[in-house]
């Protein structure tokens, strides 16, 4: 019965969401960026004439904008998603119907979350797959290679990690309340995966002071997204990996985890 | 002889205001029962807690024995808010079948349950109707449909009489009564105190949340002309008294 209830609510989350006004502003917005940056990139490559054959030296730097473009906006539309998925219920007054039935709190959660996940890396893929064949057609040569399936997976797990901040976010306060804590978290999670990221450990309590102290914490508990957003980056153009993906992974499960308990637990000591 | 709501000691609170102040309740199987109180006396957070939409702060409840905190104890139950909604995109049809789908009923199963559910309220003609189109009487009736949807031996109904013509009241009455029959226990909360004289075995009166009255309609009119007098003389009694 545990895996109907899940498929049931899955497909009841994505129909909610795929109905929402924003999804299809979101797609058209990105179909005509994408439509726009692959223009740009003909009349950038026929202009300078580089060639048709090869994206030439530029190529590699105009598809970075455009999937940096894409990775970016990605995260804002998980956000809204992710912060709208569980809200939505509460304003239409309709989640009492819902958790009236005998489904676990944490179930409900979890399906939503999965649900959401799948719209909007339903779309993700559109619009990269979009600007892969869009960029090939205007550099006239394919630029798809395995690091593609790789970076596409990476930010799958990414999307999945900004839909889980946005929607326990979404437990305490209004919609922008939570669009902006989300923010804030991101400017953190930044911050301190730059500051952390290439620092040897016994290095940490250098300097020390309270936001260090912030800082290293957000680092050492949170799943570190610009991590994977770069591992994504790095699969994409084939970059060397300087991380040790062995750590990586495991504090990416365990941390991962730990915000998956959170939200299960908050759901369960709610009100509603 | 399990009982179909088993209430202990229930208290609940909103920051520092008590709720609802020990409660203890007990509705036996295949009977009706009212939760009576004036607005903000605690009966509506009392059926949610019942629902376990509410975390008590101490007490427990069980719903045919289990834990109302287990989620099987939610599988017998059928439950319908004083306004029924529900995202207005799905079909009356598409919205029952995602509650029996909840469920766990098989799909033909499910199908024969929801097509017999919407005869029964006679709205089978809007089985594929968006929600959105639907109006407010004809809602009200998929929301009725729902209680029928899988083998739910506990109704909970809040506050459903209102907004009801009185066609539909009677219907209701008509509905209510035949599930009685079949065995099942039928939880009301409700303000319409004559409704609930003529339908009723069992009533309780939450006051400022705390439980003031619980006994058999049978005998509150052995005392008294109908149940209106009794509620406003144990309410007035209690006010006087603080």
């Amino acid at each position: 019965m545990r895996a109907t209830q899940y498929k049931t609510m899955i497909l009841d989350t994505i129909n909610k969401e795929i109905r929402s006004k924003m999804l299809l502003f979101i797609f058209i917005f990105s179909t005509l960026i994408i439509l726009f940056s692959n223009g740009l990139v003909k009349m950038f490559f026929s202009s300078m004439n580089v060639g048709t054959n090869s994206p030439g030296n530029s190529g590699p730097l105009l598809l970075s904008m455009m999937f940096g473009f894409l990775n970016f906006w990605s995260v804002i539309i998980s956000t809204i998603f992710g912060v709208n998925s569980i809200r939505s219920d509460f304003t239409q007054n309709i989640i009492y119907q819902y958790l009236a039935m005998p489904i676990k709190r944490s179930d409900y959660y979890f399906s939503r979350l999965i649900g959401t996940w799948i719209i909007v890396y339903t779309f993700y893929l559109y619009a990269y797959l979009a600007s892969l064949i869009l960029f090939s057609m205007a550099t006239s040569s394919w630029v798809a290679h395995s690091g593609h399936l790789l970076s596409a997976i990476m930010m799958g797990l990414f999307i999945f990690l900004c839909i889980l901040f946005s929607t326990l976010y979404s437990f305490f306060g209004n919609r922008m309340g939570a669009l902006l804590l989300v923010g804030t978290s991101w400017l953190l999670i930044t911050l301190s995966n730059s500051t952390f990221r290439d620092l040897p450990v016994k290095e940490y309590f250098v300097n020390f002071s309270l936001p260090r102290l912030l800082g290293m914490i957000i680092y050492t508990l949170l799943p570190r997204l610009g991590n994977i957003s770069e591992l994504a980056n790095s699969f994409l153009f084939q970059k060397e990996i300087t991380m040790n993906l062995w750590i990586e992974f495991s504090h990416l499960i365990i941390t991962t985890s730990f915000l998956l308990w959170a939200g299960s637990y908050f759901i369960k000591k709610k009100d509603f | 002889m399990i009982n179909a709501i088993e209430i202990v000691g229930i208290n609940k609170s909103y920051g520092d205001t008590f709720s609802l102040q020990n409660i203890s309740l007990k509705v036996e199987q295949g009977k009706i029962f009212a939760l009576l109180g004036l607005n903000g006396a605690g009966k509506t957070t009392l059926v949610k807690l019942i629902l376990n939409l509410l975390n008590p702060d101490q007490g427990s409840i069980k719903i045919n024995g289990i834990e109302s905190t287990d989620n099987l104890s939610r599988m017998g139950i059928g439950f319908i808010p004083e306004k029924f909604s529900f995202f207005n995109y799905y079909t009356a049809y598409g919205a029952l079948s995602f509650f029996g789908k909840m469920k766990g009923i098989e799909p033909a199963e499910l199908h024969t349950q929801i097509l017999k559910a919407l005869k029964e309220f006679n709205i089978d003609e809007l089985k594929n109707k968006k929600l959105k189109t639907l109006s407010k009487g004809q809602m009200q009736r998929v929301g009725l449909c729902h209680l029928l949807i899988g083998d739910n031996q506990l109704l909970i109904l809040d506050e459903p009489f209102s907004g009801l013509d009185p066609l539909g009241m009677r219907e209701l009455k008509v509905f209510l009564k035949k599930q009685k029959e079949l065995g099942k226990t039928i939880f009301l909360n409700s303000h319409v105190l004559s409704e609930m004289e003529l339908i009723c075995d069992e009533i309780a009166i939450i006051h400022k949340g705390i439980l003031i009255v619980n006994t058999a309609v049978s005998d509150v009119l052995i005392n008294y002309k109908n149940l209106e007098d009794f509620f406003a003389e144990k309410v007035t009694n209690i006010g006087r008294i603080e």
